[in-house]
């Protein structure tokens, strides 16, 4: 019983990651990679949370089915963002610091 | 139940930070992430409203959602992508330094 909410927890905490870096993440590249891989682990998190709090057969088979649909789909949907970005020419942030700008000598 | 409750609250705040990405985004493939975002943490609210309301056939609604939010942010991605994709894709390979861009950002002092 407990260890189902245990894993929502461990969901959101995924699911919060997730909406931090696509708030704080300088260029689309960074955000595709948070999007696609902290919303991946989240649904994962919260469907097995839900198998163990959940009883039916049936209901778990559509629980499952879900998961399998998010886990083809969530990739499938981040490559495809990534190659419009890039096609379409999106940006790369390319952070420099002070000792980058010395060694360069501009 | 009240746990699952105050879960669902959460992944809606988030949601709407995730919305505050689709309204600002300088582009539209940022706008395209945060709505897929957006669906992912809908479904889980589903998923969660379906447990704590003890009301097992909102599974299904899930499935639905997740199919149709999919064929939707395809469509929307192929509407985007450049019609002389192929051409580009070859290119790239060929010549990255003039067609992937870059922005230098200065931090630190």
């Amino acid at each position: 019983m407990s260890i189902g909410f245990v894993l929502f927890f461990v969901g959101i905490l995924f699911f919060a990651l997730t909406s931090y870096g696509l708030t704080r993440m300088p260029d689309a590249y960074c955000r595709i990679h948070a999007v696609s891989l902290g919303d991946t682990l989240g649904l994962l998190s919260i469907v097995l949370g839900l198998l163990f709090l959940v009883d039916g057969v049936v209901n778990i088979v559509k629980l499952v089915l879900v998961l399998a649909i998010m886990w083809i789909v969530n990739p499938t949907i981040s490559h495809y963002v990534s190659k419009v970005a890039l096609l379409r020419g999106n940006w790369i942030v390319v952070e420099e610091s002070k000792q980058d700008r010395e060694a360069s000598g501009l | 139940m009240s746990i699952s409750l105050a879960i669902i609250i959460i992944l809606g705040v988030m949601a709407l930070v995730d919305f505050v990405r689709a309204v600002i985004g300088p582009t539209a493939v940022d706008r395209i992430l945060a709505s897929s975002a957006i669906t992912t943490k809908g479904l889980a609210i589903i998923l969660l409203l379906a447990y704590s309301s003890d009301n097992l056939g909102y599974i299904d609604v899930a499935i639905v959602l997740a199919l149709c939010g999919f064929v939707g942010i395809l469509a929307l991605l192929r509407s985007l992508l450049p019609e002389d994709a192929d051409i580009l894709t070859a290119d790239i390979e060929h010549r990255p330094e003039q067609l992937v861009h870059f922005t230098v950002r200065r931090v630190g002092k």
